[in-house]
């Protein structure tokens, strides 16, 4: 019987131990997390580094900051502090310490080792010859974009972009089949039914140890129809465009060159582009070969005064097409023509 | 009877025919001997904006004036008391020019493709190759001059380019693929082109004649700008007001490549001379605004007053830059605007000391004189005396001389 009871309050004894031990599990320091926004800082970028603790708010702690051993920042609900991401592959150690009004003090560190990226991109869409200028997004034309990394390696090399692991997302869906090891490039469609998009691009080491996103904003804009005369001598004037109330000086023929900017085609007279020209509301033919030229041959010797407008559509893409109306005058004296027409 | 009609009926159209073409060939001799004419100088007096103090600090006071887009974009200064000689070199549009030796100029008539040396002290100017390629949109000279490589436009607007030394009877060497952009480096004689495919596009780095090709550079995007004006080979992606664009730097021998600007919008840039310095514009409040980069350092300078990099040049010996400050400035996208032809604008222009800030007035084109000069592919001449430029508005060359002024003890 006595031995019966000792081993009763022995079971007692060791369960109430467990419960002990079970309690002690329960009051374990709550877990910090330190949030980075943007969450992969790139070099030199503001970054904003925010604590929060699952247990007692951290707003009525004192919170101190330091970076790479340095007390950058210390006081009372202190949950956010700014700093400046540092070069490009150099690591730098953030602490952040979090002492309750209970006298708790709890940490949390990480380290953020910044890497380059840009993304670039460009829509693949009709400019002139030799012009200088960026091609927009047009409705259904395609969108070419290039990843551009700069990681370091802790040597002080630069990965390859062969080595390197890149995801592709739009609004934040991924393109898996555009993923990948050394998947750098992305041809895709742009945004449909003049919409817009977040193009975005994540970029890891093999070791994960460096992380970098970009994004830009894919937006769409309209077909922009540019007039030039198209000289006999020179060829085309696209370094003097024919604006509202242009006045053309010296022949009595004046060839029209029509220029589709940032539609989908190679060249102007491309058998996907149809061009309607109207002189004063009147429609005039152009040739089927070069639909768009104009020609204007004038008849009279005195200032002539008129509106030329012309619409430009594609073939296939319905929503690319474009517009311009053109007030001109052709100036009557000193007209210069060989042959007096 | 019948024969002799038909005899009389063909001699007839033929004489005809072979007046029409030398009649032709009269037109097109007078328009080109317009060139062989002796041009006037022409002197400003006064100047834009003389004796205007620089205002608030001079370079740091100028980063505050602002500047409006219709308002006045030229910088705050103080005036030169010099003025500058003025010279119309060919007026009719040329595709390319270069300065050959300390007292003449080579160009390239974008009509025929002729090419025609001018030389400076007395105007002189004589038609050194006479091959004719019609219609040039562009031309590159290479070899201190000797040589060129001109560019016209096929039927479906892809871009021809062909190769031939000035005094060789050879004929020209055409370049092949779809070459987008050529330049020359400093030398002459290298260029690097820029090749359109199906991938994108790559640069080669070549001899002038297009051989000895050495892929440096390949990219997905092909809309790509480029300047050799240092060692390094300057890319950075066709701007819009609208549209971010990056820089980069490629060393031409081995293929590294350096980011230098990252996410402008409206960027155009040109290295300086000896490739410390970056000079650059971008879209700032719908306006060009300039700004100076030291690639060592990695220091940003905002430079007084609105123009676009295009409308700058690096002094060849000292540490200041030149640049053509539009009177005013329409509300319109830049550089998109101009680069379509849709504005013109009437220069003034401004000397920039890198190293003190200052901005000096050197010269206006006034509209009020009837000369509006849109100020473009400014150029030096060895010394630094001489400035080329062509005028945007429609493709002619000019000349701007600097007196030189004499150290007195």
């Amino acid at each position: 019987m006595r031995g019966f009871i000792s081993v009763v309050m022995l079971a007692v004894f060791l369960f109430s131990q467990a419960g002990f031990v079970y309690a002690q599990v329960v009051s374990t320091p709550n877990v910090l997390a330190i949030t980075l926004t943007p969450e992969y800082p790139q070099p030199g970028q503001e970054v904003t580094a925010t604590v929060s603790s699952d247990g007692e708010s951290a707003r009525n702690a004192t919170i101190v900051w330091v970076l790479d051993g340095v007390t950058q920042q210390q006081e009372q609900g202190g949950v956010s502090f700014v700093f400046s991401a540092g070069q490009n592959g150099v690591s730098q150690k953030l602490d952040v310490l979090l002492r309750t009004p209970s006298g708790d003090v709890r940490s949390k560190s990480i380290t953020i080792r910044p890497s380059e990226l840009t993304l670039l991109w460009e829509a693949d869409t009709y400019v002139p010859p030799f012009f200088k200028g960026a091609s927009h997004y047009t409705p259904g034309s395609t969108i070419r974009a290039q990843a551009e990394p700069h990681f370091l390696k802790d040597n002080g090399s630069v990965y390859a972009n062969a080595e390197l692991i890149y995801t592709w997302s739009k609004n934040g869906t991924v393109l898996g089949s555009q993923s990948g090891v050394g998947a750098r490039s992305l041809i895709t469609e742009g945004p449909k039914f003049l919409g817009e998009y977040i193009l975005s691009v994540e970029v890891r080491s093999p070791d994960g140890t460096r992380i970098a996103r970009s994004s830009a904003r894919i937006t769409t804009q309209e077909p922009q129809v540019v007039l030039y005369e198209r000289d006999p001598l020179i060829g085309v004037r696209f370094h003097d465009a024919i604006v509202d109330n242009y006045v053309f000086r010296g022949s009595s023929r004046v060839d029209i060159q029509a220029t589709p900017y940032f539609m989908s085609t190679t060249h102007g007279n491309n058998r996907e582009l149809s061009y309607t020209w109207r002189i004063n509301n009147t429609i005039a033919n152009t040739p089927s070969a070069t639909p768009s030229l104009l020609t204007v041959q004038l008849s009279s010797e005195g200032n002539v005064a008129t509106t030329i407008r012309v619409a430009i559509e594609h073939a296939t893409q319905l929503l690319q097409a474009a517009e311009g109306v053109f007030r001109v005058t052709f100036e009557g004296s000193a007209r210069d023509s060989l042959f007096g027409i | 009877m019948n024969k002799r009609i038909l005899y009389i009926t063909l001699s007839v159209i033929i004489l005809l025919l072979i007046g029409g073409l030398l009649g032709l060939a009269w037109f097109i001799n007078q328009q080109q001997q317009n060139s062989t004419d002796p041009t006037q100088d022409i002197t400003y007096f006064g100047g834009g904006n003389g004796g205007s103090s620089s205002g608030g600090g001079g370079f740091f006071g100028g980063l505050f004036g602002g500047t409006s887009n219709t308002g006045s974009s030229t910088p705050s200064d103080t005036d030169s008391s010099v003025e500058p000689m003025l010279r119309q070199l060919y007026n009719l549009p040329i595709a390319g020019f270069v300065k050959r030796r300390d007292d003449a100029v080579r160009f390239v008539d974008r009509a025929t493709g002729h090419i025609f040396e001018k030389e400076l002290p007395d105007g002189t100017t004589t038609r050194v190759n006479q091959t004719t390629v019609p219609r040039v949109y562009n031309a590159i000279f290479v070899n201190d001059g000797t040589a060129v490589i001109r560019q016209y436009l096929n039927e479906d607007e892809s871009v021809a380019s062909v190769y031939s030394r000035i005094s060789s009877s050879e004929p020209a060497e055409p370049f092949t693929g779809s070459v987008r952009a050529i330049v020359a480096n400093q030398d002459g004689n290298k260029i690097a082109m820029l090749e359109e495919t199906t991938g994108g596009s790559v640069l080669y780095v070549a001899d002038p004649n297009g051989s000895s090709q050495q892929r440096v550079f390949e990219s997905t995007l092909r809309n790509w700008n480029i300047t050799w004006n240092s060692a390094a080979i300057l890319v950075w992606q066709s701007p819009s007001a609208s549209l971010m664009s990056s820089a980069f730097i490629i060393n031409p021998e081995s293929g590294e490549k350096r980011s230098v600007l990252r996410q402008h919008t409206g960027l155009s840039a040109q290295m300086s001379p000896n490739g410390e310095y970056i000079l650059y514009s971008t879209t700032k409040n719908g306006a060009p605004a300039l700004r100076l980069k030291e690639l060592s350092t990695g220091l940003i300078t905002s430079l007084s007053g609105s123009t676009l990099s295009d409308k700058c040049v690096w002094h060849p010996q000292e540490p200041v830059i030149y640049c053509a400050f539009p009177d005013e400035l329409p509300d319109v996208p830049y550089p998109d605007a101009w680069y379509r032809g849709e504005v013109h604008f009437t220069d003034s222009v401004f000397k920039i000391d890198t190293e003190t800030g200052l901005t000096e007035h050197v010269f206006s084109s006034s509209a009020r004189s009837g000369i509006s000069l849109d100020m473009e592919n400014l150029t030096f001449d060895a010394t630094g005396t001489v400035l080329f430029f062509t005028n945007a508005l429609d493709q002619t060359l000019w000349s701007l001389t600097f007196p030189q002024i004499e150290a007195t003890e």
